[in-house]
C-alpha cells in the first residue's frame, strides 16, 4: 500500500480547501452585483420620483402665469425666484433631493407669452472640498526635518 | 497478522471518515454555489427590467405620454406594464411596473408634458 494512512486525510484537506475557495470566489461577486443593482433601482427610483415631482411643480408654476407672483412654497418645495431685466422674464429655480448627496435642479424662465427652461440637471447637495488630512510634504527643505 | 489486520481497519475507519467529510462540504459548497448562481441570474434580469423600465420612462416622457409610442422592451423573463394615473391632466404621471413570474421587482413613477 503506497498511500499510508493519513493521505486520504491530507488530500482531504487540501479538497476541502480549493472548494471552498471557489464557493467564496462564487458568492462574493454575487453578493457585490446584486448589492449594486439594488443601490442601482433605489438610485433610478428616487430619481424618476423626484422627476415626477419637479414636473408637477413646473407645470403649476406654469399655470399661473406671467403676470403672478411666483408662489414660495409648491407641493412642499421651497421656490425661489427673481426678475431679470436682461431676459425680460421671471426666472424660477428650486432643487428637489434625490440622494443624501444629489439634488435635482430646476431652472425655468416665464416670458411675457412663453416658457424656457434652463436647467433640468442632478447637482451635488454639497461643495466638493479636497481633502487635506494627509500630512505631505510641504515642499521645505528636506534635509530641515533631521 | 494481527497488526496488519489492525492498520487495515485503521485505514478503512479514515477512509471512511474522509469520505463523509468530503460529502458534507460538498454538499455544502454546491448548495452555496447554486445560490451563488441564482443570485448573479437574479441581478442580471433585474438590470435588464431597469433598463427596460427607464427606456418605458424616456420614452413616455419623450413622446408626452402618448402610451401607443411608449418603448416597451420584450423580454421573457419579466413583464412590463405602464398604468397612467390622470390621462386629462396637464402633467401624465404613469407607474411603471416590472414584475418577474408575477412578483413586482421595481416600479418607476414617470411624468410627461402634455404641451412640453
Amino acid at each position: 500500500m503506497r498511500g499510508g494512512i493519513g493521505t486520504a486525510s491530507v488530500v482531504l484537506v487540501f479538497t476541502v480547501l480549493c472548494l471552498s475557495i471557489f464557493t467564496v470566489t462564487a458568492l462574493v461577486p454575487a453578493m457585490l452585483d446584486r448589492r449594486m443593482i439594488e443601490a442601482e433601482v433605489e438610485f433610478v427610483t428616487s430619481y424618476y420620483s423626484a422627476d415626477t415631482l419637479a414636473e408637477q411643480i413646473f407645470s403649476e408654476i406654469i399655470s399661473f402665469g406671467f403676470a403672478a407672483e411666483t408662489p414660495e412654497n409648491v407641493m412642499g418645495v421651497e421656490i425661489n425666484s427673481y426678475w431679470d431685466w436682461d431676459l425680460f422674464a421671471e426666472v424660477v429655480y428650486f432643487t428637489i433631493p434625490i440622494t443624501e448627496t444629489q439634488l435635482l435642479y430646476t431652472s425655468f424662465g416665464i416670458f411675457e407669452d412663453s416658457h424656457k427652461i434652463f436647467a433640468w440637471q442632478m447637482v451635488n447637495a454639497s461643495e466638493w472640498e479636497a481633502d487635506g488630512r494627509l500630512n505631505v510634504w510641504q515642499g521645505n527643505d528636506f534635509f530641515s526635518s533631521y | 497478522m494481527k497488526m496488519k489486520k489492525s492498520k487495515s481497519s485503521l485505514f478503512l475507519m479514515e477512509q471512511i471518515v474522509v469520505i463523509t467529510v468530503f460529502a458534507i462540504c460538498a454538499a455544502v459548497c454546491v448548495k452555496i454555489l447554486s445560490l451563488s448562481f441564482i443570485m448573479t441570474d437574479d441581478a442580471v434580469v433585474t438590470r435588464n427590467a431597469l433598463l427596460a423600465a427607464e427606456n418605458a420612462a424616456e420614452s413616455f416622457k419623450a413622446f408626452s405620454g402618448d402610451l401607443e409610442r411608449v418603448v416597451l422592451d420584450e423580454d421573457d423573463r419579466f413583464d412590463l406594464s405602464v398604468a397612467v394615473r390622470d390621462p386629462e391632466a396637464d402633467v401624465i404621471v404613469a407607474d411603471i411596473t416590472v414584475s418577474v413570474s408575477g412578483e413586482e421587482i421595481l416600479t418607476l413613477t414617470a411624468a410627461a408634458r402634455r404641451n412640453p
